[in-house]
C-alpha cells in the first residue's frame, strides 16, 4: 500500500511538473504588458512559496485575487460532489431493485438522457424554472461567507445541483449495474447456497463489491465535475475561480491567467489522487494491477 | 441452454435496433448540418430586428431570435460547426493518441505506467486547460477550441489502444496463431488489428459526443467560436440574456445538443459492448 501511494505521488508530482511548465512555456511565448514573471524555476519556486507574483490589477497580488475566489469554488465542487454521490447511489440503487422493471428501465432512460446533457445548459434551464415557479432559492449571484453562512449555502446550492446532474446519473448507471451483477455473482449464490438468506447474503458479499466498482467509476466523475463547476459560474453569476481565469483571458493577464491555472491544476489532480488512494484502501487488486 | 441462447439473441437484437437508432440519428444531424454549406431557409447571418423574437410560425418554423435571424438556420450552421470541432479534434487526438496506445502497449512497463498514469490525473483538465492557454495566446478562435479539445482525446484514445492491444495480444487465439506458425506482422494484420480498430471507432464515437459537449460549453464561456461564426454553445451564449423572455432560444440549441449526443453515446456504448464481447467470447482459459 505504501508503495503503492508513493507511486501514485511520483505520477501526481510528475503531471502538476509537466503541466505548469507547460502553462509556462505557452504563456512566456507571448508578449503582452503583463507577462509571467521569471524562469520556470524561479515562477514554480515563488508559487510554492505562496507568492504568484504581482498582476495586472495596480496593487493587487496574483495570489491576494486567487484567494477569495476559493472559497466560492472549492465549497461548491465539494457539494456537487455530495450531490452526484446521494443521486448516483440512490438512483442506481432503486433502479436495481427489480432488474430489468418498469422502474428500472424508466429511470436508466431518465439518466441516460440526463447524462448527456451539458451542465451549462441544465444551469441555465434551472434558472428558469426557480424564476417561473421555485422562488425560494437564488436565481444566481453569491452571497459572501462572512455575511451569511446558510445565504451562501442556498446560493451554491441551485449551481452545485446542476453539475452534479449529469455526473450523478452516469455514476447511477453504474451503480445500477454493478448493483445487479453483484446480486448474480458467484459469490452471493455461494453464501446462498451456504444458508445465507438472500437479503444477509447480499448485504454481506454484494454490496462492499458493488461499491469498489462505483468508486471506480466515481474517478472520472469527479474531474468533470471539477470542470463543470468552473464553467457553471458563468451561469450563476459566481465569483469563483472559473471567471477569475475567464475575465484574466479577456484582459491578457497572463501572470494570473499562469497562476490560476496552476491552482486549478493542482485542485484537481490532488483529487484524483485522494481518490486514487481511497479505491486502492478499499480494493487490494488495484493496488498492483493499479492499469485496470 | 436454449433458453439462454434464445434470450441472447433477443437481447443482441434489441442491440442491433438502438445500434441502428444511433446511427441513423447521428447522420440525420449531420446531413442536417451539410445542408446547411448549399441551403438554409434564411441566410444564417441575415438581420432582421423588425422580425425579432418571434414565435415559431409558418414563415419562420422556429421563430427568430432577439436581432430577428432566423432560428432553424442559425441552428443548422451551429449543427455543422460543432460536427467539424468535434471531428477535428478527434482526428488529432487519433493522429497522438493511437501511436502512444500503441507504445504504451508494447514498449514495456515504464512507458505504460508513464501514459497510464499522467492520463489518470488530467482526465479532463487538458480541454479547459489548453484551450484557456491558446486563448490566452492567439486569442478565442475555432481553432484553439479543436486543438484544445484534440489534445484532451489524446489521452482517451492512448488509453482505448493500449487497452484493446493488451487484451487482444493475451487471447487464446492469438497464441493459436502464434503456434500454428504465423508470424509477427500475420499476427498483428489478421488477429489484432481488426477487434483494436473496432475498439478505437467506439471509443472515437464517445469522444465525438465529448466533443460536441466541450465545443458547447467552451464557446459557451467565449473560449471558442467567435461572430459572426455561430455554433451551438455560442447559440446558447447569444440565448442567456433573453431566456426569460424567450425560453425557446435556449430550449432548441440545448435539446439538439441533447439529442446529437444520445444518439452518438447509443452508437458508441453499443459498438464497445460487441467489441467487449469478442475480447470476452471464448475465453475459456485463465485470463
Amino acid at each position: 500500500m505504501l508503495r503503492f501511494t508513493l507511486r501514485q505521488f511520483a505520477v501526481l508530482l510528475a503531471t502538476v511538473l509537466i503541466t505548469a511548465w507547460l502553462i509556462h512555456v505557452l504563456l512566456s511565448a507571448a508578449a503582452t504588458a503583463h507577462p509571467i514573471p521569471g524562469s520556470f524555476i524561479s515562477w514554480l519556486g515563488h508559487i510554492l512559496l505562496g507568492d504568484f507574483g504581482p498582476s495586472a490589477t495596480p496593487g493587487r497580488s496574483v495570489g491576494a485575487l486567487i484567494a477569495p475566489r476559493l472559497a466560492v469554488t472549492v465549497p461548491l465542487a465539494l457539494i456537487s460532489m455530495l450531490i452526484a454521490g446521494l443521486i448516483g447511489t440512490g438512483l442506481g440503487s432503486v433502479a436495481a431493485l427489480r432488474p430489468d422493471g418498469l422502474s428500472d428501465r424508466v429511470l436508466v432512460v431518465l439518466a441516460s438522457i440526463i447524462a448527456a446533457a451539458p451542465s451549462f445548459w441544465l444551469g441555465m434551464v434551472l434558472v428558469l424554472a426557480v424564476a417561473g415557479g421555485l422562488h425560494w432559492l437564488p436565481p444566481g449571484g453569491f452571497v459572501p461567507w462572512q455575511q451569511n453562512i446558510s445565504g451562501a449555502l442556498l446560493s451554491l446550492l441551485l449551481p452545485a445541483l446542476a453539475v452534479a446532474l449529469p455526473a450523478g446519473c452516469t455514476i447511477a448507471v453504474r451503480v445500477r449495474d454493478a448493483v445487479v451483477a453483484a446480486r448474480r455473482s458467484s459469490y452471493v449464490l455461494a453464501a446462498r447456497a451456504h444458508g445465507t438468506s438472500e437479503t444477509e447474503a447480499f448485504r454481506r458479499d454484494g454490496i462492499p463489491a458493488a461499491m469498489l466498482s462505483v468508486l471506480g467509476a466515481a474517478l472520472p466523475q469527479a474531474a468533470a465535475i471539477m470542470l463543470g463547476t468552473v464553467i457553471i459560474e458563468n451561469v450563476f453569476y459566481l465569483p469563483g475561480l472559473g471567471r477569475l481565469i475567464l475575465d484574466a483571458v479577456g484582459a491578457r493577464d497572463l501572470a494570473l491567467v499562469g497562476g490560476a491555472l496552476f491552482v486549478l491544476v493542482v485542485l484537481v489532480s490532488g483529487m484524483a489522487f485522494l481518490l486514487q488512494v481511497g479505491v486502492a484502501l478499499a480494493d487490494p487488486r488495484r493496488r498492483d494491477g493499479a492499469t485496470g | 441452454m436454449t433458453e439462454a441462447s434464445g434470450l441472447r439473441r433477443s437481447t443482441a437484437d434489441a442491440n442491433l435496433m438502438l445500434l441502428r437508432v444511433g446511427v441513423v440519428a447521428s447522420l440525420l444531424f449531420l446531413l442536417l448540418g451539410f445542408v446547411s454549406i448549399l441551403w438554409t431557409p434564411y441566410p444564417a447571418g441575415s438581420l432582421d430586428v423588425a422580425a425579432a423574437m418571434q414565435d415559431p410560425s409558418g414563415v419562420h418554423w422556429l421563430g427568430t431570435d432577439q436581432l430577428g435571424r432566423d432560428v432553424l438556420s442559425l441552428m443548422m450552421k451551429g449543427i455543422l460547426t460543432s460536427f467539424v470541432v468535434a471531428a477535428v479534434a478527434v482526428a488529432i487526438g487519433a493522429l497522438i493518441g493511437l501511436p502512444l496506445g500503441l507504445g504504451a502497449a508494447l514498449l514495456g512497463p515504464y512507458v505504460d505506467l508513464a501514459v497510464n498514469g499522467v492520463s489518470t490525473y488530467l482526465m479532463a483538465l487538458p480541454a479547459f486547460v489548453m484551450a484557456v492557454l491558446l486563448a490566452a495566446l492567439f486569442g478565442p478562435s475555432a481553432a484553439t477550441l479543436m486543438v484544445g479539445i484534440g489534445i484532451a482525446n489524446i489521452v482517451s484514445l492512448a488509453l482505448a489502444t493500449r487497452h484493446a492491444v493488451v487484451k487482444t495480444s493475451k487471447h487464446d487465439y492469438v497464441a493459436a496463431a502464434r503456434l500454428a506458425g504465423a508470424s509477427g506482422l500475420d499476427l498483428v494484420r489478421h488477429h489484432t488489428m481488426p477487434i483494436v480498430a473496432r475498439a478505437i471507432v467506439a471509443q472515437g464515437v464517445a469522444q465525438l459526443a465529448f466533443g460536441i459537449i466541450a465545443e458547447a460549453t467552451l464557446s459557451y464561456v467565449g473560449l471558442g467560436v467567435q461572430p459572426p461564426a455561430t455554433s451551438l454553445g455560442l447559440l446558447l451564449r447569444d440565448a442567456q440574456p433573453f431566456s426569460l423572455a424567450k425560453p425557446l432560444l435556449l430550449a432548441v440549441p440545448g435539446v439538439v445538443i441533447l439529442l446529437i449526443v444520445i444518439a452518438l453515446n447509443l452508437t458508441s456504448a453499443q459498438l464497445r459492448d460487441a467489441v467487449a464481447a469478442d475480447l470476452a467470447g471464448d475465453d475459456s482459459g485463465p485470463a
